[in-house]
Parts: C-alpha cells; sequence; structure tokens
C-alpha cells in the first residue's frame, strides 16, 4: 500500500497512536448550533455598513429626543414675543458666517438683509431658530420626536400583544375559530386605515391618548398574520407531539415553538409600524386632526411650519429632517434585522 | 468493471469558495471525479458536504458569490463528424456552454420536483420550449416528440397531460416529467441531484426503476447525487464518497460495501436502515460537520472519527490506493497505522449484504 | 375559480356593509353632528326627524341609513354648502381624484418595473445601488415632503409648472401632485419587483431551464417576468391605499378640488355628513380596487384559475 501523493507534513512514528487509547474523550466543540446562530446574524447584520449607521442614527435620534429638550435651555413652549421668528444661531458656525441668525426677508420690491439677534440685542442662540410666538424650535422638534416616537412605540407594543394573541389563537385552534377569525381579518383590513383613523379621531376628540387608541384598533393585522402563520407550521411539524400531550400542555408546546421563530418577523414589523405610525400622525395633524395644540408632535411641526414654509423655511427643515431620519433608519433596520434573523438567507 | 470504457467526464482538484459576511466558505477543497460512458456514478455524503456544489459546477449554476479557485472540468464533446475533443468546462464562456452542452449533452434533474417546473407554464409549453432551443423543428414535431418523451417516462394519458399545469400534477408525476423534459434533447450525461428524496418511498422506487430503464436503453452516463446508501447501492456502478468538500472514499460498488475502509464510509454504512433491525435504534455518526469557513488543519473528519490518531490533526491523509478502482483518504491505511478492525456489527451487516446478493443473483 | 370569485365578492360585501354600520352608528353617537344640534329649533328637530325617521326603532333607521347610501344619498351638507346634497358637492370631485391618481399609479408603475428589473438583473452593481437607495428614500420619506420639494424647486424656484391646480389646464397643472405621490410608487414597484426578480432568478425551475440551455431571452421573458410580474398585482392593493391616504394632504396643498382636499375642508368645518360620505366613497374605492386585484390575479396565476388536485 502506497500514498499517491505525498504532503509537506513529514509523519513521525508518535503520530500514528489512537487518541481513543489515551482515554481522549469524542468532543465536537468545532461547531455549536445556538450560539452560532447569533454569531451568524450578528456578522449578518454588521456586514451590511447601512444597517449599522441606522442603528446609529436611530440611537442617536433616541438621545436627543430624552436629553435634548432639558439641555436647551428652553422650554418647548415657552413664548418670547422679541424673539419670534429668528433664524438658526449656532455657536462657532456662526464665525464662519453661516447660521449667525441672519436672515434675508423678502418684501414686495427688494430683499433685505437683517440679523435680528444683533439688532434686538439678544445674545442666546437658538440652535434651530424660532417660531412665531418666540418659541426656540430646536427644543421643540425633539420634544416633538419623543411624543411622536413615543405614540408610535407604546401603539407598535400594543399591536404586537393583540395582533400575536389573535394570530396564535385563531391558528392554534384552526377550524371554524380560525375561519371566522380570518374572515374577521380580511373585512377589516379591506377598510382604509386612515378612513379609520380619522373618523375614530373625530369621535374621541384629538390628544395622545386618542392616537394611540386609533393606532392600536387598526395597526395588529400584519402581525397576526405572523404569528397564525408560523402557529401552523409548528402545528403540522409537532402534530405527533402535541396530540400525545393533552389540550392545554399542547396550547403551550405551540406556544413555545413559536416565540423564537416569530422574533425575527415580529420585531421587522415592529420596525415598520413605527415610522408607519409616526407617518400617520403627521398626515393626522396635517388634516387638522394632530394632538391638541398645548402638546407638540413632528407632525404637529410639520403642519405649523408649512404654513409659512415660503417665509421662514428654518421652521419646516428641521421637523422634517428628522422624520425622514428616523423613517429612513427604522425602515433600514427593519430591513436589517430580517434578513439578519431569517436563518433562511445565508450571505 | 468497465475500464476501458471512455470517459465522457473528468473533474480534477476542483477548489470552489463562497463568498460571505463572516469570510470565504472552503467548500469544495479538490475534488477528483471521473464519470465514463454508461456508467453510473454516485456522490455520496451527508448535507453540506459539497455534493451539490461540485454538480452545478458543472452544469454552469454556481450562485453568484461562488468563486472557482481553481481545478478543470473536461467533457468530451463528440461532434457531428464524429472526432472527440475534451472541453474544459470551466474555461468555456457561459453563453456558448448554455447553448451547446447545457441540456444537449448535460442534463440535471432536481430534489424537489414541486418547484422545478415553472408553475405558470402548461407542461407542453415546458416540453416543446426545451426542444426547440437546441433543434430547429417545427411545433408539432415538437410536440409529437414530447408525447414520445412523456411515455417514456412512464407517464399515461400524455395528451392530457401536455394541456396541464405543474400543480395539477403529483410529484411523483412532476418528477417524471422534470426527466422527460431533461432528456428532451438527448444528452448523454444525466445529473440526478437527490431526485428521490422528496418522494414518497413508493414513489422513490419507481422512480429509480425508470430512470435504471431509461440509462439502460439510451446507454446514458449518470451521476447519481444522494445522501442514501440504500439508493446507492440500487443505482450505482461507482461510488465518491465526499466529506467537507473532498472525495473522501472512492471505489466500485462492491470495494464499497464490502470492502470499505474510510472510518466515515463505515459510519454511513452502518446508519443503512434494515428490515432485520427495525425496533433497534440506527446508528448515527456523532457530531455535525465542521465549519467551512475555518480552515481545516489535517483531516476534516478527525474531531468524529472513533478511530482518530495525532497525525489526523498535523497533516490531510492523502488517497491511498487499495486497489484499481479502489482509493481512501485516511491515515489508517498508512502502513505505520495501527490495524484497525471495522467494527463488528459493520462485519456483521457487511456478510448480510453479500449473502443478500448472492441469494438476488441466485434468483 | 367560482368559489373564489365568489368569497372575494362576499368579503367586498361584508365590508360595506360594516363600513356602513360604523358611519351609521358614528351618525348616532357623534357629538354635534346636525341631530344633536343645539341650535336647532324645537320644530326644525322635528321636521328633521321626520325626514330621517329619528322617530323609528334603531334597526329600521339603520336599513334606510344603508338603503340611502347605497343609492349614493348621503343626505345633504350642512355647513361647506348649506342644503346641498352631499352626492352633487362630490361627483364632480371623485373624477379628479381618481384621474390625477391613476395617472401617478401608471407612470409610477411603468418607471418602477424597470427599476426593479434593471437592479436585479445588474444585482449588487451600480443600477442596483442606485434603484435601491430610490427606493428606501421613496419608501420613507412621505409623499407630502416630496410635495413640498417640488413645490418649492420645480414650481417656485424654477417655474417648471404649476403651483396651484387648474381646471383649464388639466395636465401641467396636476405634473406637481402626480410626481409627489408617484415617488412612493415607484420606490415601493421598484423594490418590490427587484425582490421578486431575485427570488424567481433563484427557483429551482430558473436553475432547471438553465441546465436545459434553455435561451437566455426565452429564461427571461417566460420564466422570470412571468413569474415575478404576478405577484406585483398584489402590491397594487396596498399602493392604492398609501396613494389615497396621500391624496389626504398632497390635494390640499396644491388646491386639487378632488375628495382629498374636500375631506381636509369639511374636518376644518366640522360637516359631518361630508365626512361620512367621503369615509365611504374612500372605503368604495378600496374595496373595488382590492376585488379586481384579486380577481385580476386569480385570472392570470394558473394556480388559482385552475384548481389543483
Amino acid at each position: 500500500m502506497g500514498a499517491t501523493e505525498s504532503t509537506a507534513y513529514i509523519p513521525v512514528e508518535g503520530d500514528f497512536r489512537l487518541l481513543s487509547e489515551r482515554g481522549e474523550q469524542l468532543t465536537d466543540n468545532e461547531f455549536s448550533g445556538e450560539t452560532s446562530f447569533i454569531r451568524e446574524a450578528y456578522a449578518k447584520f454588521v456586514s451590511r455598513k447601512s444597517n449599522v449607521a441606522a442603528l446609529v442614527t436611530l440611537l442617536l435620534l433616541l438621545l436627543l429626543a430624552i436629553v435634548a429638550p432639558p439641555l436647551s435651555g428652553y422650554r418647548f413652549d415657552e413664548t418670547a414675543y422679541n424673539q419670534s421668528n429668528f433664524a438658526p444661531r449656532v455657536p462657532i458656525l456662526e464665525k464662519i458666517g453661516i447660521f449667525d441668525g441672519s436672515q434675508e426677508l423678502h418684501k414686495t420690491t427688494t430683499t433685505e438683509k437683517s440679523n435680528p439677534y444683533l439688532e434686538n440685542g439678544i445674545t442666546n442662540y437658538h440652535l434651530f431658530g424660532t417660531d412665531a410666538l418666540g418659541r426656540d424650535v430646536f427644543c421643540r422638534c425633539f420634544r416633538g420626536l419623543r411624543i411622536s416616537l413615543f405614540v408610535a412605540v407604546l401603539s407598535t407594543l400594543v399591536n404586537v400583544i393583540i395582533g400575536v394573541s389573535y394570530g396564535m389563537l385563531s391558528g392554534y385552534f384552526g377550524g371554524a375559530v380560525d375561519m371566522v377569525m380570518q374572515r374577521i381579518i380580511d373585512v377589516l383590513g379591506s377598510i382604509p386605515q386612515m378612513v379609520i383613523l380619522t373618523l375614530l379621531v373625530l369621535v374621541l376628540k384629538p390628544g395622545i391618548g386618542t392616537l394611540i387608541i386609533a393606532f392600536m384598533i387598526t395597526g395588529w393585522i400584519s402581525m397576526s398574520q405572523i404569528a397564525r402563520a408560523e402557529v401552523l407550521r409548528i402545528k403540522e411539524l409537532e402534530y405527533v407531539m402535541a396530540s400525545r400531550t393533552l389540550g392545554a400542555d399542547g396550547f403551550f408546546i405551540v406556544f413555545r415553538g413559536i416565540f423564537p421563530n416569530i422574533l425575527g418577523p415580529v420585531i421587522s414589523q415592529i420596525m415598520i409600524a413605527i415610522p408607519s405610525a409616526i407617518f400617520m400622525e403627521s398626515t393626522l395633524s396635517l388634516m387638522g386632526l394632530g394632538i391638541s395644540s398645548g402638546e407638540v408632535s413632528l407632525g404637529i411641526l410639520i403642519q405649523q411650519g408649512l404654513a409659512t414654509f415660503f417665509l421662514h423655511p428654518h421652521r419646516l427643515v428641521p421637523p422634517i429632517v428628522i422624520m425622514v431620519l428616523t423613517m429612513i433608519s427604522c425602515n433600514r433596520l427593519a430591513d436589517g434585522l430580517r434578513q439578519a434573523l431569517d436563518p433562511q438567507i445565508i450571505l | 468493471m468497465k475500464d476501458e470504457a471512455e470517459v465522457v467526464l473528468k473533474l480534477s482538484d476542483l477548489d470552489i469558495s463562497f463568498r460571505s459576511p463572516r469570510g470565504l466558505i472552503h467548500a469544495i477543497r479538490g475534488v477528483d471525479i471521473t464519470l465514463r460512458r454508461g456508467e453510473t456514478v454516485a456522490l455520496v455524503g451527508e448535507s453540506g458536504s459539497g455534493k451539490s456544489v461540485t454538480m452545478r459546477a458543472v452544469m454552469g449554476i454556481l450562485p453568484d458569490n461562488a468563486v472557482v479557485n481553481s481545478g478543470e472540468i473536461f467533457y468530451t464533446l463528440e461532434t457531428k463528424d464524429g472526432s472527440r475533443e475534451a472541453v474544459n468546462l470551466l474555461k468555456s464562456k457561459a453563453t456558448w456552454r448554455e447553448e451547446h452542452i447545457n441540456g444537449s449533452h448535460i442534463a440535471m434533474v432536481f430534489q424537489d420536483p414541486m418547484t422545478s417546473l415553472n408553475p405558470t407554464m402548461r407542461i407542453g409549453s415546458q416540453l416543446i420550449g426545451a426542444i426547440r432551443s437546441h433543434e430547429r423543428i417545427s411545433r408539432t414535431e415538437a410536440y409529437a416528440r414530447s408525447l414520445k418523451l412523456l411515455t417514456e417516462v412512464g407517464i399515461t394519458a400524455p395528451e392530457e397531460r401536455m394541456e396541464q399545469f405543474p400543480h395539477q400534477l403529483s410529484g411523483g408525476m412532476r418528477q417524471r416529467v422534470v426527466i422527460a423534459i431533461a432528456l428532451s434533447c438527448n444528452p448523454d450525461i444525466l445529473i440526478c441531484d437527490e431526485p428521490t428524496t422528496a418522494l414518497d418511498v413508493t414513489v422513490q422506487e419507481k422512480i429509480l426503476r425508470m430512470i435504471n430503464r431509461i440509462q439502460a436503453q439510451r446507454q446514458l452516463s449518470v451521476v447519481f447525487i444522494t445522501h442514501n446508501m440504500g439508493v446507492v447501492a440500487r443505482v450505482a456502478d461507482y461510488v465518491n464518497v465526499m466529506y467537507a468538500g473532498k472525495v473522501v472514499e472512492s471505489g466500485t460498488i462492491v470495494d464499497i460495501f464490502y470492502d470499505p475502509r474510510h472510518p466515515y464510509t463505515w459510519g454511513l454504512l452502518s446508519s443503512i436502515p434494515e428490515v432485520e433491525s427495525v425496533g433497534t435504534d440506527l446508528y448515527s455518526i456523532p457530531g455535525t460537520p465542521p465549519d467551512l469557513r475555518k480552515e481545516i488543519r489535517g483531516d476534516a473528519f478527525a474531531p468524529r472519527n472513533r478511530y482518530a490518531m495525532e497525525i489526523d490533526y498535523k497533516a490531510q491523509p492523502p488517497m491511498f490506493r487499495i486497489s484499481d478502482t479502489h482509493y481512501a483518504a485516511t491515515w489508517l491505511l498508512d502502513e505505520r497505522a495501527p490495524k484497525v478492525e471495522r467494527p463488528p456489527e459493520l462485519e456483521q451487516r457487511i456478510r448480510r449484504l453479500k449473502e443478500e446478493a448472492k441469494q438476488y443473483a441466485a434468483g | 375559480m367560482r368559489k373564489y370569485i365568489l368569497k372575494r365578492l362576499l368579503i367586498s360585501a361584508a365590508t360595506l356593509f360594516v363600513m356602513l354600520v360604523i358611519l351609521f352608528l358614528l351618525l348616532e353617537l357623534m357629538p354635534g353632528s346636525p341631530f344633536n344640534d343645539v341650535k336647532l329649533s324645537p320644530e326644525q328637530r322635528a321636521v328633521l326627524e321626520a325626514k330621517y325617521g329619528l322617530d323609528k326603532p334603531v334597526w329600521e333607521r339603520l336599513g334606510m341609513y344603508i338603503g340611502n347610501a347605497l343609492r349614493g344619498d348621503f343626505g345633504v351638507s350642512y355647513v361647506l354648502a348649506k342644503d346641498v346634497p352631499v352626492s352633487s358637492l362630490l361627483s364632480s370631485r371623485v373624477g379628479v381624484s381618481i384621474r390625477i391618481g391613476l395617472f401617478s399609479l401608471f407612470i409610477g408603475t411603468f418607471v418602477g418595473l424597470v427599476i426593479g428589473f434593471a437592479a436585479a438583473l445588474w444585482q449588487g452593481k451600480l443600477p442596483d445601488k442606485i434603484g435601491m437607495a430610490i427606493s428606501v428614500i421613496g419608501l420613507s420619506v412621505p409623499s407630502y415632503v416630496f410635495a413640498v420639494l417640488f413645490c418649492y424647486f420645480l414650481g417656485f424656484k424654477w417655474k417648471w409648472f404649476p403651483l396651484i391646480y387648474d381646471l383649464r389646464r388639466p395636465v401641467t397643472s396636476a405634473m406637481l401632485p402626480i410626481l409627489a405621490s408617484g415617488v412612493m410608487i415607484v420606490s415601493v414597484i421598484a423594490r418590490f419587483t427587484r425582490d421578486e426578480t431575485l427570488r424567481v432568478m433563484q427557483s429551482d425551475y430558473v436553475l432547471f431551464a438553465r441546465c436545459q440551455g434553455i435561451s437566455r431571452w426565452n429564461v427571461i421573458i417566460n420564466y422570470i417576468l412571468r413569474n415575478a410580474l404576478l405577484p406585483i398585482v398584489t402590491v397594487m392593493g396596498s399602493l392604492v391605499i398609501s396613494l389615497l391616504t396621500g391624496t389626504l394632504v398632497i390635494e390640499g396643498m396644491f388646491a386639487v378640488p378632488g375628495i382629498g382636499s374636500f375631506m381636509g375642508t369639511a374636518i376644518s368645518g366640522n360637516d359631518y355628513n361630508v365626512i361620512l360620505a367621503l369615509s365611504f366613497v374612500y372605503s368604495v374605492i378600496y374595496v373595488v380596487v382590492m376585488l379586481g386585484v384579486d380577481l385580476i390575479y386569480g385570472i392570470l396565476d394558473p394556480r388559482i384559475r385552475i384548481a389543483g388536485k
């Protein structure tokens, strides 16, 4: 018996000894399914720079929503009539001639350049300028983001609970129960969400609570479909086991089985539902059905900014940029998480 | 054995990686396979051992993230005037390959008949389209040929089937249609990628018998990819056992079943379910295949090998020659290695197999 | 197939019925609805009550309401145009909105399909990157933001198109609203087309077709396009709903005399009859589109058209 090819390593006599004779255990530490899935998901997620950028942006926005209003030095509803409609003035940047607080006023015949800060002897800085009542737009924007996120996140979480329970019950019981529950969804899903929202807000009177309730009534359908599909799949798989154990145990098995599996789709659905709720809130505000005037949200700020857009664009641009950044990063994250958490996608 | 038979397909030193977010996956690590005219070669191994990837490289349908690091795939092309010429498929252009090789010389049947057919096209159109993409014949001629092909693969009422869509057929029926399409341009090599795995046992048997019959009638050379040693025994002349992207043992069906040398092959043979062993626990090889992202040092099978030696963690075993047809890559075959006996249960099983074969031969 | 159609029809009918019940309940309960108006004198109230049968039991009133609604009678406007039937206020506006909507739907779908296919065929290359950047932005940015941008640049600064909708120039003056709502459609279609095309390109049947050496164009047209386009029909429903939502704001910004801007006017004027009628019109549009989409899908997909075994 001879080797047909030779290798670089030249074996020595001692190499040819069975390891089992030395009492070594046959272990397989090269591969471990569970940790590998998480590591895999992480690797898939960070392999796209846009995912990381979206995550960082979102965390930054979240941080600003929490700390910016108290640190801005203003209250969001603090009016100052001697400082109305100021343009943005930013420390440091003002030295190089941008964002120094000066603005162009378009009169009927001429365009005047002026700096209201200097003219009125005001030493304050308004990073995003002020609105007609002299309120600081920077503070208001992040206060608005905070409220918008609060409404969106809270209603989305409630939707997850309602949707997942509905879907699981529907899928678990199957048969006639499932039939009826699915037809209810068919009908509810065929009514335009915006119409329901409009009517509800109209009846319940605009406000944060109303918005949350309105989103709760309409937003859970897609969540329930994810949960139901997964229950049906698990039921198929664990059919024998579920039938051997009795009733309540069966439900528990199904529940335990589906939970890790729906985590991925549900998380990415959450990341889709949040920007969609922010968008709906802003649309309602633009229709005059936003939260009541005392509080601010991104929608309210955009509505107020639109009214004077051509005169004072600095009041519309910041809330729109903040909203767009939030929505893009949420959508990007939803996509990235869906791909990263889907065991089927091998990149 | 048909030793003198002409080689139609020869893969040598094929080495393929896949790009992934966590670096390269070294999926095929130097594979040599030879297919001779009229023979059936089986590729056996667990999923992920690289059987399908190897054959997809032959068809030129590797995914975009695949990188062929080295290797050659020679196909012996017979031109119309009868002269023969070996073409390196890896060096030829994709469009040329699709036009002149795929379908008309080499065809492939996939594992899942449920997804292999275009769901929005009638069976007839798919068959006729396949025929007319290689041969300039009229629609009526192609239709007539299609009917003949469907009859050949054992489909009744072919006229009716031609008008149907894939979802109207059962799994077994669909696989027959897939095979009919694969045979439609008279290829000389048929690659079957686990063609019966997705089917019911009774249907499996019928399809295997049908493939055997057609191979004999058409003098086809067949590559049969499977993880099932039982299927190998039914169809193959020659067997390549693959593990972690390498062929670890190759030999004739007799070599592999009656005189296996590689511990991995032992494990595969021990895990065939037998009628006699119903009720006893089925043997399975402990552990899982290695992570091909990491550089493999030594023998990839060592961590799962009951007979692993120190050398297995230091150097990759070469292909030891056992006979003219039989080769295996395990250090146990080195003359310095201790003599290791096959597990007694496996010896018993081999004895039973031999007896069965004798009875079968006797009628 | 017949069962499939029947099921869709029943769901559509049930949806409209539920919608009408909701609207009826709102009308009954809504504070400040015409029947609860404090400014009404007892005589006026009696006239109204007799006219609308408020003295009759609730079931009968519901029946009457549904009957009237199906005939297109939503009563009269109370605020915006005193005592003018709501149906006549709506009739001219529905056409304008639908025309603009269909325009952006067709243009947007076409552009989206081209971008989506290009992105899939050149996956990972420049066309893919550009196409997907467009679609990420278009999917995340609300259409009214595009309306503001187009308004400012195309209308105000560069003066390409008129800023305000003008009935005498129905094409050029409709361009800005069409563009503003079209971006979203382009994005959705491009994204969906790309993903769907890539999925089909990696499917076994396309690989099998390539193994058979079927010509490139044949594979692209009969295998990839045919199967990738089919599911795109299904997103049309949700596209129409986004379009409808968008018009609620966009129409107001460009002063388009459609149902979207009218909804805004009705809301600020508290004209409940108009709001309820508009809600019903929106639902009908959506239900009809969904039904149409389902039926077209059923006809195009042999798996639904011809029941399997």
